[in-house]
């Protein structure tokens, strides 16, 4: 179930505000309602899919496929610009609930989360289909149930790569932090912060480091949603996208309804 | 106190791996009445053909004896038709994937044709699941060493005799390689001291090389026998006319033989997240884990199964998959799979499709990482990889939280 969309389907992705550090949130209000538009397109290609009578074309899907992982890279460029002026902003969200910040890996979800994603989808589906192939039926249905020997393959090789890359960019992080308390950070503490100049480029300098901790997370969670696209047929990638679309959606809905943003609309009586 | 509470506990869960054990033993008697006569061997000539074909077509397989003869000619060829040792390549296909775990531990090594050379009773296919815990060192030791020793140990067992004739004494074999790969195992924790830190485990303080091992599931398939050494919680099934037979049992601390011979040892088994022995290990053998000696042993279980007809195939598998598909599942699967791909293929053609590691240099990782070793990627059996393949997809859609790990081995008299 898709969260309610506040603005009218557009069809154009690209009407997104400018970014900039306080209008983040805006933004980042106008994406999600984005992503409920591309979950539906999503929805309705795969259940076209199904119908023998107009099999969908393979170029169409790639383009809507596309479209979606357009947004997705719009995203993380309006959150860097944003990042660029203000790092902090970032790492607080505002805009996400305090369920979603839970989850939260080095601002933003956790790489190796697609892959986990793509097996439970794919494991999902493939149950649906055992007793059939188990009965004398075949097991081609297009989705991610019938995952071949080479996809499980790229993406057992991509989950071993984004894992190491988690590692290297968690080390970072732990660089980036550990550099809190340096020589210079306990001398100005010691002057109980009072060299307010001081402070500020200290802190400028190490917030920065954190800064460059989020372009990298943030490129590898880009890049791994990239890569496991890459690896399926795109009639596999939208049912791989819409569970992506699905899970972040409810999630986000779940986690305002907890912290009571949902008060304007109560649950049914 | 403690022992007591144990003790009840174990009882508890004893029934079902009593009943496992009798189940084995009455299927084991049946096995040895219904033995298959065929005498089988490849035909010299069908070997050389097919050695010439291989050897410009693939990369020698790691392990293989350069230079060995062909086996010579065995007991006649019963005119029924091929015999199983008829072919000149094991059918097989393998699945290793870290499936959720973000280490990977599991290792599997496959070596055709092992004994090549040192004995002439037709040709003898080496299949191993390790599944490390620790770290992946042991398992990898194992991969790596576990055939060269079972063949060191055959050759000692056979050596004297006229040319091993007569079936070797696997059971001996397999507990002298099981006991020498333990012995390098704990040879190399113990040389650890100082120096560079040569594995992951080290780098941890204080470094405890000695706490780290392996399961290890060992298959022999001859032309007439199939012989299985486990020591572990991996395990091996039989498919034989649609039933599944375990030619292993997992050794769990709480098996109640198992937790006897813990006890009579003077060790302990304690319920801390499942049985485990002095708490620690979810295992009660293995190779390695010096500390936990001689609670835990490396001393396999061997059976030696008498091939049969309606054998259809044999399972080796990492608890990854054993934990969230049942035996009969598997075996369902396995025929499924083959029914789907017609009868078995003939030697020679049809082997794409099997999940392994990159090629040796492809991310750094290098050969000497490799998560399947022995055999090429190219050599693999459609309908065996399909099968591993759907397994091994199965049990991470069933949310096995290890690493995955699966060899299905083809069992049936190709169609002549």
């Amino acid at each position: 179930m898709p969260p309610p969309s506040p603005h009218p389907p557009h069809r154009n992705g690209n009407h997104v505000p400018a970014p900039s550090g306080e209008s983040f949130a805006k933004f980042f209000e106008c994406w999600i309602s984005e992503q409920s538009r591309d979950l539906a397109a999503l929805r309705s290609a795969a259940s076209a899919a199904t119908n023998p009578a107009a099999p969908p074309d393979d170029a169409e899907l790639r383009r809507l496929v596309d479209r979606v992982l357009g947004h997705y890279e719009h995203y993380y460029r309006t959150k860097s610009a944003a990042a660029s002026t203000d790092v902090l902003r970032m790492f607080s969200p505002s805009w996400t609930s305090t369920t979603e910040n839970l989850y939260l890996w080095c601002g933003g979800w956790r790489p190796t989360a697609a892959l986990h994603l793509l097996y439970s989808k794919s494991g999902a589906q493939l149950e649906t289909q055992l007793p059939v192939f188990l009965a004398g039926g075949g097991l081609g249905t297009g989705d991610l149930g019938d995952l071949s020997a080479e996809q499980l393959q790229a993406a057992d090789q991509l989950q071993r790569i984004t894992i190491s890359k988690e590692r290297e960019i968690e080390n970072a992080a732990a660089s980036a932090q550990e550099s809190l308390a340096t020589v210079k950070m306990v001398e100005l503490a010691g002057g109980g912060g009072v060299d307010a100049e001081g402070m500020e480029m200290e802190m400028r300098s190490k917030a920065d480091g954190m800064r460059r901790v989020l372009e990298m997370a943030d490129g590898l969670r880009l890049e791994t949603m990239r890569e496991v696209v890459a690896l399926l047929r795109p009639s596999q990638a939208v049912h791989f996208l819409i569970a992506a679309a699905e899970l972040h959606l409810a999630v986000h809905e779940f986690g305002r309804r907890k912290d009571g943003d949902g008060a304007a609309s109560p649950p049914p009586a | 106190m403690a022992a007591e509470i144990c003790r009840e506990e174990a009882a508890k869960s004893m029934p079902a791996a009593a009943a496992g054990a009798t189940a084995i033993a009455r299927r084991r008697r049946r096995v040895e009445g219904f033995r298959f006569a065929a005498g089988s061997l490849e035909p010299p000539q069908e070997d050389a053909d097919a050695g010439v074909a291989r050897c410009g077509k693939r990369q020698r397989v790691a392990g293989a004896r350069a230079g060995a003869g062909a086996a010579t000619a065995g007991p006649c060829r019963p005119s029924a038709g091929a015999g199983f040792g008829s072919r000149w390549w094991p059918r097989y296909g393998v699945t290793s994937v870290f499936g959720r775990r973000r280490e990977m531990e599991d290792a599997v090594s496959i070596r055709p044709d092992f004994l090549r050379g040192s004995t002439s009773s037709g040709k003898h296919h080496f299949f191993g699941v390790f599944d490390g815990h620790g770290c992946s060192h042991v398992a990898r030791m194992c991969q790596d060493r576990m055939h060269e020793l079972v063949v060191d140990a055959y050759k000692k067992a056979v050596s004297g005799k006229e040319a091993a004739a007569a079936a070797p004494a696997w059971k001996d074999v397999m507990e002298k390689g099981f006991a020498r790969m333990d012995d390098e195992a704990t040879i190399w924790a113990k040389s650890r001291t100082g120096g560079e830190p040569a594995c992951r485990c080290e780098l941890q303080t204080p470094a405890r090389c000695d706490h780290v091992g392996s399961t290890a599931v060992v298959a022999v398939v001859g032309p007439n026998r199939v012989v299985v050494a486990n020591s572990g919680d991996s395990r091996a099934v039989l498919c034989r006319a649609g039933v599944p037979v375990p030619l292993s049992v997992d050794h769990k601390p709480d098996r109640p033989d198992e937790l006897e011979r813990i006890k009579a040892a003077g060790g302990r088994v304690i319920y801390w997240d499942g049985a485990r022995v002095l708490g620690v290990l979810a295992m009660s053998r293995a190779i390695g884990d010096g500390y936990l000696k001689p609670y835990v042993t490396s001393e396999p279980e061997v059976t030696v199964t008498e091939r049969a007809d309606d054998d259809e195939c044999l399972i080796l598998a990492s608890d990854g998959l054993w934990d969230v598909v049942t035996n009969e599942m598997a075996c369902e699967v396995v025929r499924a799979c083959f029914r789907s791909n017609g009868p078995p293929s003939p030697p020679g053609c049809s082997r794409p499709k099997a999940v392994l590691p990159p090629p040796a240099g492809a991310s750094g990782g290098g050969g000497g990482d490799a998560v399947v070793k022995g055999v090429d990627k190219a050599e693999s059996d459609k309908a065996c990889a399909d099968a591993a393949l759907l397994l091994a997809k199965l049990a991470i859609a069933r949310r096995s939280a290890d690493n995955v790990s699966v060899v299905i081995v083809d069992l049936r008299r190709p169609v002549p």
